[in-house]
């Protein structure tokens, strides 16, 4: 053979085989192309690694393999194989952490990747005992790929060509797999992002729910404290009536209403009312058939203490002439056994009828009212209480005050008494004895009784006789009397009683008692007597002046009386004759 | 019992006792009936014993028949019965003292013991007046029956228990 030739053939081999050459390259490329394609387009690690292990199978006719794709941080894997007999898998499944541990340590994990001949693995028992090659690639941040693949069926090693595709090819399946870990896990985020979304939207909308719930509540609230502020000051339950209803009436934009209680304890009917004409008068009675009507038709049909219950379809309850309005919206509330009442609204305003929320705030408002309601009660029975306790306080003055009065009555009946008992013995001891005083008692007696006796008697006399106080009559001496008897010019009378004159008298004279005179003057010496002629008159005692009075009496008759100055004592001195 | 024994215990008892009260009560109360109504006769008859001071005859006319009355009164119910009886022991000895001066004197009046016109004094009247002055004497020591106040003093007593 020709040099020529010999070269042509030798280039034509050459060509040949750098043809074929070529086109095991353009196979392995091509086939690398369709494996990337197909590895790009599969959505799941397993199936990447499955399809991976089938193209390097079907490619270098190698009959079994695995793969196995780690999550380093968590240390947890996906195994996939293909020609395994089923206890070598579970060997796999079950020696996963381990085959991770020893070939895919976290921190010597290569970028790229790297191919392992099973001489040098020193893993006995990890992986299949006849494995031909094994690769190991860090498939992103996380993840780690190890790729275990067979012997050939046709029992030939593998080639530095077969090895470099069979990297490429490891490496185009990890990035398939890192590919696909990242769009899963965006995919993840975007899921985690989507839920979290509508978990804003959710709590968005709860939000929103929250605050009409919160705004419902604090407008509540505000009503539940304006109101409360309202009926603060208020302690009287008339008051607190007219408050409650004028408040829901507001609230509630409610033209007409009423409030009723009704206390059974003390047998007791109130009521206010607003826009009704006429007063609202209703006894015991009357307000008992409306509250027991009332019961009937309420949601609860029975209402614990300090609670409200809605009377269902008020409007046919309680006809317009009973309360004398159309009741639209009616509660029943009940204090306690004894304190229960009614309160109704005509129609509103605003709204055909109440809403739940409204419902619920007039409940609220009621339950609150009577906790004042109880309390203006409570108020109200420390009330009369009180007062019962001034009333009995005012007694127990009055008793007291009597008690000391009487005490006082007491000490003074004592004290009476002890000196009533003094003045008994005294007198006792008096009783048998002779008192100076209880004589000059009895004079001084005698001479009140006699000196008033003496002032109303007809036969009264003076005290001190009346001639103390007379002028008294000329005095003639014994000389000049007896000159004057001698002479026949005067006349000598006796005034004493005649028992004195006989016993002894004057020789001459004429007896005229002072008693007699009226009577004998006339007689003895009347008519003898002459205008000229003197009346000499003598005649006294210790005891009695008796010259002096009849001297007074003559005068008024005679105009000559004069008195014997010294009487019989001194005649008989002057030895002139007496008689007998 | 001797006689002086049985003479105390006449003289001495209560019934003897309460006669003499009553007696005596009774002349005093019976002799100022008259003086007490006609006191200006009383009080000629004061002035004819010639004892007692012009200025005041009529007022013991006036005084002495309440006295007697009053006395008198006392002594027969049986109120302060001592005083009483002195009162009236009092007066009889002055009356009789009064007797007996005049007596003596021999100024020849009435005794006016009860009323203006009586027969003239005389020592009857004297010894009589000395006989009611005997049972005042004897109402004064002794105790009698039936004294209104020993009464009333038990009831106080009984009240006081």
């Amino acid at each position: 053979m020709a040099p020529a030739e010999t070269a042509l053939q030798q280039a034509i081999e050459r060509a040949s085989r750098a043809t074929a050459d070529l086109d095991r390259r353009v196979f392995h490329l091509k086939t690398l192309h369709d494996t990337a394609c197909e590895l790009y387009g599969l959505n799941q690690p397993r199936k990447i690694m499955e399809t991976f292990l089938l193209t390097a199978m079907g490619l270098f006719g190698v009959t079994r393999g695995l793969a196995v794709l780690m999550n380093a941080r968590t240390r947890e894997g996906h195994l996939a194989q293909r020609g395994l007999s089923v206890p070598e898998v579970a060997a796999c499944e079950r020696n996963l952490a381990r085959i991770a541990a020893h070939f895919l340590p976290e921190d010597r994990l290569p970028l790229h990747a790297e191919l392992v001949l099973p001489g040098e693995a020193v893993a006995p028992g990890l992986l299949p005992a006849d494995t031909a090659i094994i690769l190991k690639q860090k498939v992103d941040g996380s993840h780690a790929l190890l790729s275990a693949i067979g012997p050939r069926r046709s029992g030939e090693p593998f080639g530095e060509a077969d090895r470099t595709v069979l990297l490429n090819l490891a490496g185009t399946m990890a990035n398939a797999l890192a590919q696909n870990l990242f769009h899963r896990q965006i995919q993840h985020l975007s899921a985690g992002l989507t839920r979290q979304g509508n978990e804003l939207q959710d709590s968005q909308r709860q939000a929103g729910r929250a605050r009409a719930t919160l705004d419902r509540q604090i407008f509540h609230l505000q009503t539940l404290y304006e109101f409360t502020a309202e009926l603060s000051p208020l302690v009287a339950t008339d008051k607190l009536l007219d408050a409650f209803l004028l408040t829901l009436m507001g609230i509630f934009g409610a033209s007409r209403g009423c409030v009723l209680l009704c206390d059974r304890k003390r047998g007791t009917v109130r009521t206010a009312d607003r826009g009704i004409p006429g007063p609202r008068e209703l006894s015991l009675e009357e307000a008992e058939k409306i509250l027991y009507r009332g019961f009937q038709a309420t949601e609860e049909r029975r209402l614990a203490p300090m609670s409200a219950g809605f009377i269902l379809d008020p409007t046919s309850v309680f006809p317009e002439s009973e309360l004398g309005f159309a009741v639209h919206t009616a509660a029943l509330f009940t204090v306690d056994d004894a304190l229960l009442g009614l309160v109704a609204l005509g129609p509103l305003l605003s709204q055909p009828e109440l809403s739940a929320e409204a419902r619920e705030l007039l409940r609220g408002l009621t339950v609150n009212w009577m906790a004042f309601l109880k309390n203006a009660q409570a108020f109200e029975t420390i009330q009369a209480l009180n007062e019962d306790l001034h009333r009995i306080n005012a007694d127990l003055r009055r008793t007291i005050a009597e008690l000391t009065e009487a005490r006082h009555q007491i000490r003074i009946l004592e004290v009476a008494k002890n000196r009533l008992k003094q003045l008994i013995q005294r007198e006792v001891e008096r009783a048998g004895r002779f008192r100076p005083a209880d004589v000059v008692l009895m004079v001084a007696l005698s001479a009140v009784l006699a000196l008033a006796f003496n002032y109303s008697s007809p036969n009264g006399i003076p005290v001190v006789p009346e001639a103390v106080f007379q002028a008294q009559a000329p005095r003639v001496d014994v000389l000049t009397a007896h000159r004057m008897l001698s002479r026949s010019q005067a006349v000598l009378v006796d005034a004493r009683p005649a028992e004195l004159f006989q016993q002894k008298h004057i020789a001459e004279a004429v007896n005229i008692p002072a008693a007699l005179f009226d009577v004998i003057f006339p007689m003895k010496l009347g008519p003898a007597l002459k205008p000229e002629q003197v009346v000499l008159i003598y005649g006294r005692t210790l005891s009695k002046r008796y010259d002096d009075e009849v001297a007074q009496r003559l005068l008024q008759r005679h105009d000559q009386v004069m008195v014997l100055e010294g009487g019989l004592t001194a005649w008989e001195e002057k030895g002139f004759a007496v008689s007998p | 019992m001797k006689w002086p024994g049985r003479l105390k215990a006449l003289i001495t008892h209560p019934i003897l006792g309460l006669l003499l009260r009553v007696y005596v009560g009774g002349v005093f109360i019976y002799a100022s009936m008259y003086k007490i109504n006609y006191p200006g006769e009383f009080a000629e008859t004061i002035a004819s014993y010639q004892l007692v001071p012009y200025w005041g005859v009529n007022l013991m006319a006036l005084i002495m028949p309440w006295a007697e009355l009053v006395s008198g009164i006392l002594m027969v119910l049986g109120v302060r019965t001592k005083s009483a009886a002195a009162a009236i022991g009092g007066m009889l000895v002055m009356f009789s003292l009064a007797i007996l001066i005049t007596l003596l004197r021999g100024i020849p009046i009435g005794c006016g013991c009860f009323t203006s016109v009586e027969d003239p004094l005389g020592w009857g009247t004297f010894w009589r007046d000395l006989l009611w002055l005997g049972m005042t004497l004897q109402v004064y020591f002794f105790p009698s029956a039936l004294q209104l106040e020993g009464r009333l003093i038990e009831s106080l007593r009984e009240v006081e228990a």
